[in-house]
């Protein structure tokens, strides 16, 4: 059995909403299974632990973790591995039975389907190891299981293991006969060991034996021990160049050497026919360094000085000091000590006077393919190599276009690492490496490391070129351009100049060039214009100048050249017109570029396109306002470009970056309606006032919101005032008050958010009725009920919320029924759908309810997948998961609500990655792990509720550290830790703490109060309680709530043994609680019925 | 007698709770086996671990309760419903190839539905159990007279070897036969093939 080690939570990605994967493509163990298996085939032999991710976000759910740790099972058997019952119990203890009875039925399977009479092509498919995750075909190897004893072959003893990969495992050992130290490279499969490893031994063997070179590793032997063949190869001391690097750059000049010595090692493989495939720092071992003792002298290791006195006079050949040398050296190897791994590789090769390169060496030929041969040991169609290291033909299998070109690349990408003490491409997974290496450029190495020398930068980034042909065509050539570089010569490599960095960017993302190629060439043509134009104005103004002075000095005779002079001045103010009239050409390109990029915004799967789109035309107009910035032509435009930029950001769920251009967006049109105030400013600057406010908002930066709100309404009213007529000034107008609304709701102000959602749809109203052909207007006057609804509804106005909402679905539906490509339509008739529940929820026809969410959930699950990158789109999902949720507590169905809620909490986990900056998805899925965590309270599941809490209190524990003034997170948390159900999670004086703070923060807000009230209850302080809780009372939005915090009132005054007065409190709660209470309600009702009856008794 | 002995007596008995206790105590780790190493992607369209189960659930009560098993110990329980499960996907598998059926016509779940499906599939509760005394009574009577007599000595807790001795056959040869007729009626019914 292998150890297999799983990573300490220190090593692991810390938990976090955003570990979870995506709401709408959710964990897929199988998938999980393929990254585990890339990973042991890459040599890493670890457990499930190690794709912490993935692993934190589903270790809770004993199912998915079962399948993993099945999975991982028969990955390790894959590979040779005995995995045991017992290290798996010992590493989850809490499904000891559940993992047993799971090995029971393993061996039981394996027993089976290897019985006699039976027939194995029936179910072969069944019994096929998984397929390889970089592609193999299905046909690739038999189930393999470890099962010989690696003894030594004889002749040779076995001292330590040096290293294993997929297939080998290498040991240092000696041959006896010879007395010599070797490295003994045996199959790790043993009798199982699959064909393909077998002839990849076979191979490495043979490539090997064709390569007598001082930089390869040397074979001594090829044998076969119990039928199964071994290598006997030269031992080479000084370790791997990966251990050397250990993740940090080196010297340039070291660098080089290191590379062009290698290069040239692989150019004599190449003439041989024979390519690597494999090139990487581990696979390449540096020989013993006789000068090490020196760097451990320099680090003070007196042993290790004397011995480095020893050595250089060994140099001198006395013998006794040479053989001190030697111990010290093999007391180095031996100790493997951290000043070796500390030491920089500079001094390891250039310290000594003598400067010393130990000759790296190139080892593991296991890989290697025989150019003009037939022994390629892949598969078709499968990926082989090192993601990090390998050519991006490599990458994308395509086999047959392997050449010495490929080693190139590999060296270019060993040069980078030493250079920068990184490989150029490396992600999370190795497919993303994959995606990488196939699609992406590398980072500049002197982006790394900006003192590194141009050339050098140079030749790396040839090696790496995606394209064969453009990298060295030999490796010699690429030795020959270090040797150039080391002795201070021009190189022959050229940077990529923009043309190639274009060229490169349009081979990846051909689709976005053709666009941006077209629109570039357009605006091109004005640019040049342009600046010819100028260029000319300006000679032409400073030479009529200088004619202008000669006639002032000779004025007598300059009459006629004085009018020379005019007419060049004229010439020179009709070029300036013919210079604004290309500008004007150009902006107008720009524009008609920028129309494209809107009409992309709304196109399915395209917001990224739109985006670059918008981009490009804000970088023109940046660039023209440095020059004209005083022209108002110019900063109009220039702030349309901000703002549209600015926009499509907000949709793709960047809204730090959104924020910064619609500020400026607002700034330069605030300018320009002081200066002129058109139509035209006005218009733009409301539309950006509201993208300002509603980015605000994102930020819960209320205040600043509320004030971009105002400034936008007095924008709206002044255009709707001088443009009755108006529909796009009109819908706006509406827009902004319904917005501006829905903002007020959130801070409580009931009366003036009903006020703006009213005046919102008598606006839509009047539309509807004047442009009765409009579909937007009823589109719009939909979306404004659906706003009136909602806050009627969470203001307790249920009667009249019930007849909007009714309105409001009837309009939907309608619209829907004729509109359903609309992607509007679509998703105001699912909200509508979302509304109609809560109706349905109240008249207790649930099973209704639950069909109308399930056509909601349909409608949002085609918009997500038509719309991915759109981030409304999903937070309008998640509330619809939310409210099933809710559903499925009242409906008491355990497997729907559990459903609902790890689907809730994935979409919160996909969104709190998207916005890593707002802390309202975070805020949130703590308030859903603590529901789940509630609910699994009451299933009785008490370890699984326990982790949920726990995971709650830390996501908003991070949150109150990120936003210290947020009082949303702050009362969450101190909620949290009053009522936690265990004792070891509450922290009843931090609550009270918090949630005192977080009422200086917003006093309006009834739930900081409750949480003071339930904290102060708490830590028995059931006078503050009773005070806080009435103050939470009278702000409570809705019967509902009321219910709970009359609830919570009761049970104070109960402690207090207000018999009389709890009792009336109870009552109020039980009269303000919904005939179908959420189950907490209930819970707590009860809870306080039980322990009144208690108190009646005692008193 | 063993609890487990008592419990498989029961089923013996044509007791489908006893059955459903029985079965369940394999189910969940069989299922998960099944559909983890079920790698290829048509295979896993064509047979759902679920329905496998849940078949091989019914046809276990059916030829237990008809007296086919001598199931001595959990470890022989478990070998035999491996063996059954093996049976059948080794079966639809022969089907499948037999009718060449395309796979990819059989949509079970909505294609851009990945989340549901796989949350339908992660939280699928046991298949709900299908095995009943009137399954068992259906069973019985398709069974011929002779078959019957078999059922009701097996149900009486005689060995195969008292029974041979009684009929004057070889042991092996009479239990072969009953095999064959519980297959029969298995396969008439669509509990099995």
């Amino acid at each position: 059995m292998s150890d297999v080690t799983p990573r300490t939570e220190s090593q692991s990605a810390n938990l976090s909403p955003r570990s979870l994967e995506v709401g709408t493509e959710p964990l897929r163990s199988r998938d999980l299974a393929s990254e585990l298996r890339a990973r042991w085939q890459h040599g890493e032999q670890v457990g499930i632990e190690a794709l912490s991710e993935w692993f934190d976000a589903i270790k809770a759910d004993e199912e998915q973790l079962l399948d993993l740790l099945y999975h991982e099972v028969l990955v390790r058997e894959e590979f040779g591995d005995e995995p045991d019952v017992e290290e798996f119990v010992a590493r989850f203890p809490h499904i000891e039975d559940r993992l047993r009875r799971q090995f029971e039925v393993h061996v039981a399977v394996d027993q089976d389907w290897r019985g006699d009479g039976f027939e194995p092509t029936d179910v072969e498919l069944l019994k096929q190891p998984h397929q390889a995750t970089l592609g193999a075909d299905g046909r690739t190897s038999r189930l393999i299981r470890m099962t010989a004893d690696l003894s030594a072959p004889p002749g040779y003893e076995l001292l330590e293991e040096l290293g294993r990969g997929g297939m080998a495992i290498v040991f240092k050992a000696r041959q006896q006969s010879l007395n010599r130290l070797v490295a003994l490279k045996m199959i790790l499969a043993g009798q199982f060991a699959s064909e393909q490893a077998l002839a990849r031994f076979r191979q490495e063997a043979k490539a090997v034996a064709q390569l007598q070179h001082s930089g390869i590793v040397q074979i001594h032997e090829v044998g076969e021990h119990r039928g199964l063949p071994f290598l006997s190869l030269e031992y080479v001391a000084g370790g791997t160049l990966q251990e050397w690097l250990n993740g940090r750059p080196q010297p340039d000049e070291m660098a080089a050497q290191l590379i062009e010595s290698l290069a040239r090692t692989m150019h004599f493989a190449h003439e041989r026919g024979i390519i690597h495939r494999d090139l990487k720092p581990a696979n390449v071992l540096l020989t013993g360094n006789p000068k090490r003792e020196r760097w451990r002298a320099h680090q003070g290791d007196p042993q290790a000085r004397r011995a480095s006195e020893g050595s250089e006079v060994s140099d001198g050949h006395d013998p006794s000091l040479a053989r001190r040398a030697c111990e010290a050296t093999a007391l180095a190897d031996a100790s493997s000590d951290l000043a070796q791994r500390t030491l920089p590789l500079d001094e390891l090769l250039l310290a000594t006077p003598n400067s010393y390169l130990p000759t790296p060496k190139i080892s593991d030929f296991g890989l290697a393919r025989q150019l003009d041969g037939d022994s390629d040991l892949t598969t078709t169609g499968q990926v082989i190599g090192t993601p990090s290291y390998m050519a991006p033909e490599q990458a994308g299998q395509e086999q047959c276009a392997m050449s010495p070109a490929t080693d190139i690349y590999s060296l270019g990408a060993i040069l980078y690492e030493t250079l920068t003490g990184r490989p150029p491409f490396q992600a999370a997974t190795i497919l993303q490496t994959l995606e990488q290496v196939r699609d992406q450029e590398p980072v500049a190495p002197r982006q790394l490391q900006p003192t590194l020398p141009v050339d050098l930068e140079t030749i790396c980034l040839k090696c790496l070129d995606k394209t064969p042909a453009r990298r060295y065509p030999t490796a010699l050539a690429l030795a020959a351009d270090l040797t150039r570089f080391l002795n201070h010569e021009p190189i022959t490599a050229r940077p990529s100049g923009i043309i190639e960095r274009s060229r490169k960017w349009i081979h990846r993302r051909p689709a976005v060039a053709v666009l941006l190629s077209l629109m570039s060439a357009l605006t091109a043509f004005g640019w040049a214009a342009l600046l010819h134009e100028a260029s000319r104005t300006n000679d032409e103004a400073v030479r009529a100048n200088r004619n202008e002075v000669t006639a002032r000095r000779e004025r007598d005779e300059a009459h006629k050249e004085r009018s020379i002079a005019e007419a060049e001045r004229q010439n020179a103010r009709e070029a300036q017109a013919r210079a604004e009239a290309n500008f004007l050409k150009a902006t107008e390109v720009v524009t008609k570029f920028s129309d494209l990029g809107n009409q992309l915004q709304n196109e399915v799967r395209q917001q990224e396109t739109s985006r670059r789109i918008f981009d490009a035309a804000l970088q023109f107009y940046e660039n023209v306002l440095v020059e004209r910035g005083d022209d108002p032509v110019v900063r109009f435009e220039a702030a349309s470009a901000y703002l549209r930029a600015g926009e499509i950001r907000e949709i793709l769920g960047q809204q730090e970056h959104s924020a910064t251009l619609i500020d400026r967006a607002v700034e330069l049109l605030e300018g320009l309606v002081s200066e002129a105030n058109t139509v035209a400013h006005r218009r733009q600057l409301a539309i950006a006032l509201r993208l300002q406010a509603s980015n605000a908002r994102h930020f819960t930066d209320l205040k600043k919101a509320e004030a971009a709100y105002v400034r936008c309404l007095e924008v709206t009213e002044s255009l709707v005032r001088d443009n009755p007529d108006d529909l796009v000034d009109l819908t706006h107008h509406g827009k902004v008050h319904v917005s501006f609304g829905v903002t007020l709701k959130a801070t409580s102000r009931q009366d003036e958010s009903l006020a703006l959602h009213r005046t919102g749809v008598a606006i839509f109203r009047d539309a509807v009725a004047r442009w009765p052909n409009e579909d937007a207007c009823q589109i719009n006057l939909a979306n404004a009920l659906h706003g009136l609804g909602s806050v009627l509804w969470y203001f307790d106005r249920r009667p009249e919320g019930a007849l909007i909402y009714r309105e409001c679905y009837e309009l939907s539906r309608t619209l829907f029924a004729r509109l359903q490509n609309h992607l509007t339509v679509r998703t105001q008739y699912a909200r509508s759908l979302l509304s109609m529940t809560r109706l349905d929820t109240v008249a207790g026809e649930l099973d209704v309810a639950a069909t109308r969410l399930d056509e909601a959930a349909r409608i949002m699950n085609e918009v997500i997948s038509n719309f991915p990158d759109n981030i409304n789109h999903l937070s309008e999902t998640l509330w619809l998961w939310q409210d099933r949720v809710a559903l499925e507590q009242r409906r008491n169905n355990a497997i729907q609500f559990d459903r609902a809620s790890r689907i809730v909490l994935s979409l919160l986990g996909n969104l709190s990655r998207r916005l890593p900056l707002s802390s309202r998805y975070d805020e949130r899925f703590a308030l859903e792990t603590y529901r789940f965590a509630d609910w699994l309270w009451q299933q009785d599941r008490k370890p699984d509720a326990r982790d949920y809490y726990g995971v709650a209190l830390q996501v908003l524990k991070q949150v109150a550290d990120r936003y210290p003034d947020d009082p949303t997170a702050l009362h969450q948390l101190a909620w949290l830790h009053a009522v936690c159900p265990f004792p070891e999670l509450r922290n009843i004086p931090l609550a009270e703490s918090l949630a005192t703070h977080a009422t200086t923060l917003n006093s309006n807000n009834p739930l900081v109060w409750q949480a003071l009230g339930a904290a102060q209850l708490r830590a028995n302080n059931f006078t503050n309680a009773v005070e806080s809780l009435r103050k939470a009372l009278e702000l409570s939005p809705n019967t509902e709530s009321q219910a709970a915090l009359h609830a919570l009132l009761a049970v104070t005054l109960q402690h207090q043994n207000r018999a009389d007065d709890a009792d009336a409190e109870l009552q109020l709660a039980s009269q303000h609680a919904p005939s179908v209470p959420s189950l907490q309600l209930a819970r707590l009702l009860q809870e306080c019925r039980n322990s009144m009856m208690k108190l009646k008794t005692n008193l | 007698m063993t609890p487990f002995l008592e419990l498989f007596e029961k089923v013996r008995r044509g007791d489908p709770e006893a059955a459903e206790q029985i079965v369940r105590a394999y189910e969940p780790e069989i299922r998960r086996t099944i559909r983890v190493r079920m790698t290829d992607s048509h295979l896993r369209r064509i047979v759902d671990s679920c329905d496998l189960c849940q078949s091989v659930m019914a046809a276990f009560f059916v030829r237990a309760a008809a007296g086919q098993f001598d199931v001595e110990s959990p470890r022989d329980l478990l070998n035999l419903l491996v063996t059954m499960a093996r049976n059948r996907v080794t079966d639809w598998v022969r089907h499948d190839r037999a009718s060449r059926r395309d796979g990819r016509r059989d949509v079970s779940l909505e294609a851009n539905d990945l989340s549901a499906r796989e949350f339908v599939e992660q939280n699928s509760g046991p298949p709900s159990i299908v095995a009943d005394r009137e399954l068992l009574q259906r069973v019985r009577s398709r069974l011929s007279h002779d078959e019957q007599r078999l059922m009701e000595w097996r149900a009486e807790g005689r060995q195969w070897t008292e029974i041979g001795a009684e009929l004057k056959e070889h042991p092996a040869a009479v239990r072969m036969r009953f095999t064959r007729a519980l297959d029969r009626i298995t396969t008439e019914m669509g509990l099995e093939g």
